[in-house]
């Protein structure tokens, strides 16, 4: 399992070059991406369901990168985007399609269903996330 | 004040940031604070997905429109860290109006990473991702010859002009291809499922899913549901390419 994590963090660090994040922070994304599938098998290892460990992990990223954008100074796509690139449903997708071609069309539809949820579960914790960076805690209330 | 330079560069700013795939609520608030510099009575600007408009205008003076098109779509996180270095020393006024143009026009065309760095980078990508989803020995190997052609893909097609959406739809058929191909020529040596779900990881559209989230929690549903429709479109693409070359394999 922390091989696993480790290639991940390969990975994404080389997703990384491709997305032109600086050279600095190249090693941060390869870490945010290898935590998010540390945490998202660590889930599943203990029970979570499938969306469950899912949302879980997009969650952790979300709140980590919008802490790091604030302490860095960057803005915090720089971190999330590489953060939540492994749990992005490529494999659903791709048994979708391959059951899909072999004929199996029950178990493409479960497979393509099983992608759109994964991307709806990935918004909605941004969704939660960002709701909570987005209040202004320090304002008072504006005048109508 | 230059007004027109002013706007130029405001402008510039929205479409850089919208070209490099940054959120449309960024680019607004970023052109809506360079314009307000000016202490114009009126600063409009709206952004709208695949395009931008942004108006300044004050009483006894002509008002001054821009309108951009937004005709580019990639993803270079580095630009738009950048352009917000510039809008915020230019509207602290430690950068004049001058420079930050010229500053924003380098930027537009800046590559931080030579070809050759991209390429190891995109066959170190899709070897890891094969292995996270399950392949082992050869299959890295075969992940790597993968890698490199979604990248020989992409670098033909940056000459050929085609959209977008062709574009993920050829480099998805590539990499099954190849991994199909492979397959026929080392039948009991790799799994073509974990190479192909591993070089298919390059073309997901990940960023279009957490920008759409981000613009619709903005309030912005125009370019909410373009993004929306950008993550869709996307997928239909690699699972065309991606059907075509399972159902050639089928066929052989």
């Amino acid at each position: 399992m922390i091989l696993q994590c480790v290639f991940a963090f390969l990975a994404v660090s080389a997703f990384c070059l491709l997305f032109e994040v600086p050279k600095k922070l190249v090693p941060v994304g390869g870490l945010m991406g290898g935590l998010c599938w540390g945490i998202y098998l660590l889930c599943l290892k203990y029970g979570v369901s499938l969306y469950g460990a899912n949302f879980i992990a997009a969650t952790s990223i979300a709140l980590i990168a919008e802490i790091l954008a604030r302490v860095l100074k960057q803005p915090s796509p720089m971190f999330f985007v590489p953060g939540v690139l492994p749990i992005v449903p490529g494999y659903s997708l791709y048994y979708g399609v391959y059951n899909f071609a072999v004929g199996e069309h029950a178990l493409s539809k479960e497979y393509f269903i099983k992608a759109v949820m994964i991307s709806m579960l990935i918004a909605l914790s941004i969704f939660a996330v960002n709701a909570v960076f987005r209040v202004n805690w320090h304002t008072k209330p504006r005048k109508n | 004040m230059d007004y027109r330079l002013l706007m130029d560069t405001s402008i510039l700013a929205g479409e850089i940031i919208m070209e490099n795939g940054g959120e449309a609520y960024r680019a607004e608030e970023t052109v809506n604070r360079m314009l307000n510099t000016s202490n114009a009575k009126h600063v409009e600007v709206v952004v709208m997905g695949t395009s931008m408009v942004a108006t300044v205008s004050n009483p006894y003076r002509d008002a001054i429109t821009a309108t951009r098109r937004i005709r580019r779509r990639g993803t270079n996180l580095q630009r738009i860290a950048e352009v917000n270095v510039v809008s915020r020393e230019m509207c602290e006024g430690r950068l004049s109006l001058e420079e930050a143009f010229h500053q924003l026009e380098e930027l537009r065309e800046k590559k931080q990473y030579p070809e050759w760095v991209r390429v190891i980078a995109s066959m170190i990508g899709v070897m890891g991702f094969t292995y996270t989803f399950g392949g082992r020995g050869m299959d890295l190997l075969f992940a790597m010859l993968c890698g490199v052609a979604v990248y020989a893909v992409q670098y033909i097609n940056r000459y050929t002009g085609l959209s977008g959406i062709i574009n993920v739809a050829l480099s998805s058929f590539a990499v099954s291809v190849v991994a199909v191909l492979l397959y026929h020529l080392f039948p009991n040596q790799m799994n073509p499922d974990t190479v192909i779900i591993g070089g298919l990881m390059l073309l997901v559209p990940g960023l279009a899913i957490t920008n759409s989230a981000r613009d619709l929690l903005a309030g912005d549903y125009v370019s909410g549901t373009a993004r929306v429709m950008e993550a869709v479109v996307t997928s239909l693409a690699i699972v065309l390419g991606t059907g075509l070359a399972l159902l050639l394999r089928s066929l052989i």
